[in-house]
């Protein structure tokens, strides 16, 4: 029977294990005792795609986080799952109230899916043969990851103890996690994983892990391809999608995301290697090398003495602006005084800083631990630590199995356990002593006393400058022409003695229009200007309107002997509204009156061919009933030629 | 909202881009800026060049609104002859450029009969000319302001001298005040790794030279003085950078009751900061 499930558990004789792996516990707890679920899962799946990084690309690394929503019938093999769940007998009381939270899931019909894709990167290799690429060492173990071909790549690279594969079923509310490959060559399949404990069920038994492939004719695991309709579990672009259904809700909430990508991989992402883009339930937001510093802005503690437990904004700004220096550790001579070369950056001029930590970042920009040096840890400073391939390769040996601190607890070979404490304490040590003796340099017992924090002044930068209205106005000839439209005669005042004094202009210059385009299907040939409105004055007495133009203070105007008018109407906040407004609406009957009484026609757009005499014109209007004394305007004008 | 469109208004607008009034402008400079630790105090300076209008607000049928465009918009009904403003720090931030400008509203219907200022357009109708209350008098130009920074003050230096007859010392120099100390264990630095634990010498320090600075300013039988009454070029560089400090705090009345609480303008948060290290010393030895 078992050839039809889409599941498929290893049978064993009988059961022996009635609880979970103990790395998905300890995966809990650490993610329960620092408060936040996230960090441990979004670790590992950017990890990992730095780590496959295709290496001939200068583009960054991108990975696509999203959150969002599937029906339950859409994920594949969902009850096979369920019936290995339903299966389980726990151990103990704990891992009961685990199995009893799982099996509570099943009527549940929404299923919020975690899904993480990335792109320049290589996709896992060999899937369509079995034949020792990086697919069945990804699909089909668990704790182990493929070992990269290039021994350079392999020092660098994130994983060390292969509980990211389980850092995503971790995630999971019932431990299932699925991956959606593309290859260089355009397979594409579709696995994944769900992990439980030995159970009986219709009188077999299995082990806990549960595999998402199909089997050969000889009952190996084979991949399967992936021809699930749903966009959700497709991936159809060389690299990698993990789909973590029944996600956590702690994983699920955007500001966690954001910080655990940021915390993590600022040093990637400042560098350019890493762009991610995020889209928890539909709202998106990239974190890139231009956006990362207004991200730390709106989302963490802006004001230094609030930043006792985040650190981001401190090494980012140390990381940033701190000039290098070398940190060297160098092991006793036992160890053939190997030495480590780090780079540090180090910040210590705020005493405002609540928390002393030095950030130790892996060379691919991923953050291992906030060290904390033994009495620093309140000492005003902040530093960030990097080292290279030799220094990434052994603190690499150094890690936690969740990659979150360093210590040589884990180490099970005698000599390199105590090589490690060697190595750490002499690395507290040089960091002690940087920290020592910039402090030092800051407590001189004589000399001038720094007081800048306390006693200063604020300086201020004021722009007085009267408006000058320096609209760009487009020619036809594609020349920027300024408008000048100062005030003309003036005051001199006293107060512009001073430097700063608005500046104002002597009348000699002549205003210039904004010209505008000319209608290239209007017979008559017009230039076509939007007029300054200093030119302009209008007065409103009762039904009636008026309006003059000063054309003659216009440059090159003098010789208008007959316009087109147009209006546009202004708003309270000074924006043009276009086609806002149609003259038949405000106007009932104008005339031009400098001549006597020319009448003036007009259609909703323009009053055509008003007559100009020595550079003035003087409208009257009859106003409509749509009319309203408030409304401001800018004029447009063509001239007829 | 700041209005900075020039446009044709249906009636005379005072503005400095506008010509409606012959030879008039309105025109407005924020000057000053002062930080009181949880406000600011900004002042400011304007010029309304119509007698037409300055009547109109003098008699109180118009008003002078001060706009203030941060993160938010705030606006200011503003006194007759009124030249700051007090606004919270939580509605004003300087790190971008803030915008300010000066509108003047009608608070009643006006007319212009009486308006000798207008250009010649407008003189045979403004007998007839009226705007309503609430309508755009005149707008200035808008004012600009920005934080630019934070600079120290050097006042303070210190010395070891073991000889001392006593363990503590404050000296005036002409350009410093002058911390001396017997043994550099009273300094604290080496215990407690902070600056601000040494707050307590500088507060006296302090009140020692504004104390000297009264003394040798101050008129015999008078109780205080005012700053802008000084002859600045006669203070020594020690008074002279306090007595910038103190104008740059928009303090002008010194007197000797005021003592503490020119120290703390001076600087603000002298208090707080010493509590706050020694607060941190004591979580540290736990």
């Amino acid at each position: 029977m078992s050839y039809k499930k889409y599941f498929q558990f290893s049978k064993v004789d009988h059961v022996e294990i009635f609880t979970f792996d103990p790395s998905l516990e300890r995966f809990r707890q650490q993610m329960m005792a620092d408060g936040d679920d996230v960090e441990g899962t979004v670790r590992e799946i950017i990890q990992n795609s730095l780590d496959a990084k295709i290496r001939e690309t200068e583009e960054p690394v991108k990975v696509n986080l999203i959150v969002t929503e599937v029906e339950k019938y859409d994920i594949p093999g969902i009850d096979d799952v369920f019936d290995h769940i339903q299966s389980l007998k726990p151990g103990n009381s704990y891992t009961s109230e685990t199995v009893q939270h799982m099996k509570s899931k099943i009527e549940q019909q929404k299923v919020v899916v975690l899904t993480a894709s990335d792109s320049n990167t290589q996709g896992l290799s060999g899937a369509r043969k079995n034949d020792g690429g990086t697919y069945p060492v990804y699909a089909f173990n668990k704790g182990v990851h493929a070992k990269h071909k290039d021994a350079g790549t392999e020092k660098t690279r994130g994983g060390s103890h292969g509980v990211g594969k389980i850092a995503n079923n971790a995630a999971s509310e019932i431990h299932l996690m699925y991956f959606a490959n593309c290859d260089e060559y355009g397979n594409k399949h579709l696995g994944g994983s769900v992990q439980l404990f030995d159970h009986d069920m219709n009188n077999q038994s299995y082990r806990g892990t549960g595999h998402y492939v199909t089997l050969d004719e000889n009952g190996a695991f084979m991949p399967r391809i992936n021809t699930h309709p749903s966009n959700v579990f497709q991936k159809n672009s060389r690299g990698l999608k993990i789909i973590i259904p029944y996600l956590r809700k702690e994983l699920s909430k955007e500001v966690n995301l954001v910080k655990a990508v940021c915390n993590n991989f600022f040093v990637s992402i400042i560098e350019n290697n890493l762009e991610v883009s995020l889209n928890v339930k539909g709202k998106e937001i990239i974190i890139n090398d231009r956006s990362l510093e207004e991200i730390i802005h709106s989302y963490y503690a802006t004001d230094v003495p609030e930043m006792k437990y985040e650190f981001l904004p401190l090494y980012y700004s140390s990381y940033l602006n701190a000039a290098p220096q070398n940190l060297q550790v160098t092991l006793p001579k036992k160890y053939n005084s190997e030495t480590y070369n780090f780079k540090l950056y180090f910040f210590d001029e705020n005493e405002e800083i609540p928390s002393g930590r030095t950030g130790i970042v892996r060379s691919i920009g991923m953050k291992i631990e906030d060290r904390k040096v033994p009495s620093h840890v309140r000492t005003p400073y902040n530093a960030v630590l990097i080292g290279g391939a030799k220094e990434d390769e052994y603190l690499k040996s150094l890690e936690n199995e969740s990659h979150t601190a360093l210590s040589n607890e884990q180490i099970r070979d005698p000599e390199k356990k105590k090589k490690a404490k060697h190595f750490l304490n002499r690395l507290n040590k040089q960091l002690k002593e940087v920290i020592e003796e910039s402090q030092n340099k800051k407590f001189e017992p004589e000399g001038e006393i720094d007081t800048s924090d306390l006693i200063y002044e604020m300086n201020w930068e004021f722009d007085g400058q009267i408006n000058k209205y320096s609209e760009k106005v487009e020619l036809t000839d594609h020349i920027n022409l300024e408008i000048d439209n100062k005030k003309e005669k003036r005051k001199k005042h006293p107060r512009e003695e001073s430097d700063e004094a608005p500046s104002k202009e002597p009348k000699t210059k002549k205003r210039r229009p904004r010209k505008k385009q000319a209608d290239p299907k209007n017979e008559k040939e017009v230039s076509n200007y939007i007029l300054p409105p200093a030119i302009v004055n209008r007065a409103v007495i009762e039904k009636e309107e008026f309006i003059t133009f000063r054309f003659d203070e216009i440059e090159g105007a003098e010789q208008w002997k007959k316009i087109n008018l147009g209006l546009k109407l202004v708003n309270g906040q000074g924006e043009e509204i276009d086609d806002g407004i149609s003259l038949t609406d405000l106007y009932t009957n104008i005339t031009e009156i400098t001549s006597g009484e020319s009448k003036i026609f007009f259609d909703e757009f323009k009053m055509y061919d008003i007559p100009v005499y020595d550079g003035y014109t003087l409208l009257n209007m009859i106003i409509g009933p749509k009319y309203n004394a408030n409304l401001k305007f800018v004029y447009k004008v063509e001239v007829v030629l | 909202m700041i209005y900075n469109k020039d446009a044709a208004f249906s009636y005379p607008v005072l503005s400095d881009t506008n010509n409606s009034y012959t030879d008039s402008g309105f025109n407005f400079r924020v000057n000053n800026i002062v930080d009181k630790t949880t406000s600011y105090d900004i002042f400011f300076e304007y010029d309304i060049e119509s007698d037409f209008v300055r009547s109109l607000i003098d008699n109180n049928q118009a008003v002078l609104i001060l706009i203030i465009q941060s993160d938010d918009n705030s606006f200011f009904e503003l006194e007759k002859g009124q030249l700051y403003i007090n606004l919270s720090k939580s509605r004003v931030s300087f790190n971008d450029k803030v915008r300010a400008q000066l509108h003047i509203q009608s608070k009643q219907n006006i007319s212009f009969a009486h308006c000798e200022e207008l250009v010649s357009f407008y003189n045979v109708m403004k007998s007839q000319l009226r705007i309503p209350q609430y309508s755009l008098i005149g707008y200035s130009n808008v004012s600009t302001v920005r934080n630019t920074g934070k600079e120290g003050i050097a006042l303070f230096e210190k010395t070891i001298d073991s000889k001392m007859d006593f363990d503590f010392q404050i000296k005036l120099s002409n350009k410093t005040i002058v911390l001396k100390f017997k043994d550099e264990r009273h300094l604290l630095q080496s215990t407690a790794r902070s600056r601000n634990v040494m707050n307590i010498y500088l507060y006296n320090g302090l009140e020692r030279a504004l104390n000297q600075f009264i003394n040798e300013n101050i008129e015999d039988g008078e109780e205080g003085f005012f700053l802008e009454d000084l002859d600045d070029s006669s203070l020594n560089d020690l008074h002279y950078k306090l007595y910038q400090l103190l104008l740059k705090k928009g303090i002008n009345e010194i007197s000797y009751d005021s003592l503490d609480a020119l120290v703390q303008k001076v600087a603000p948060s002298i208090i707080e900061k010493f509590t706050h290290s020694i607060e941190r010393l004591n979580e540290n030895g736990n």
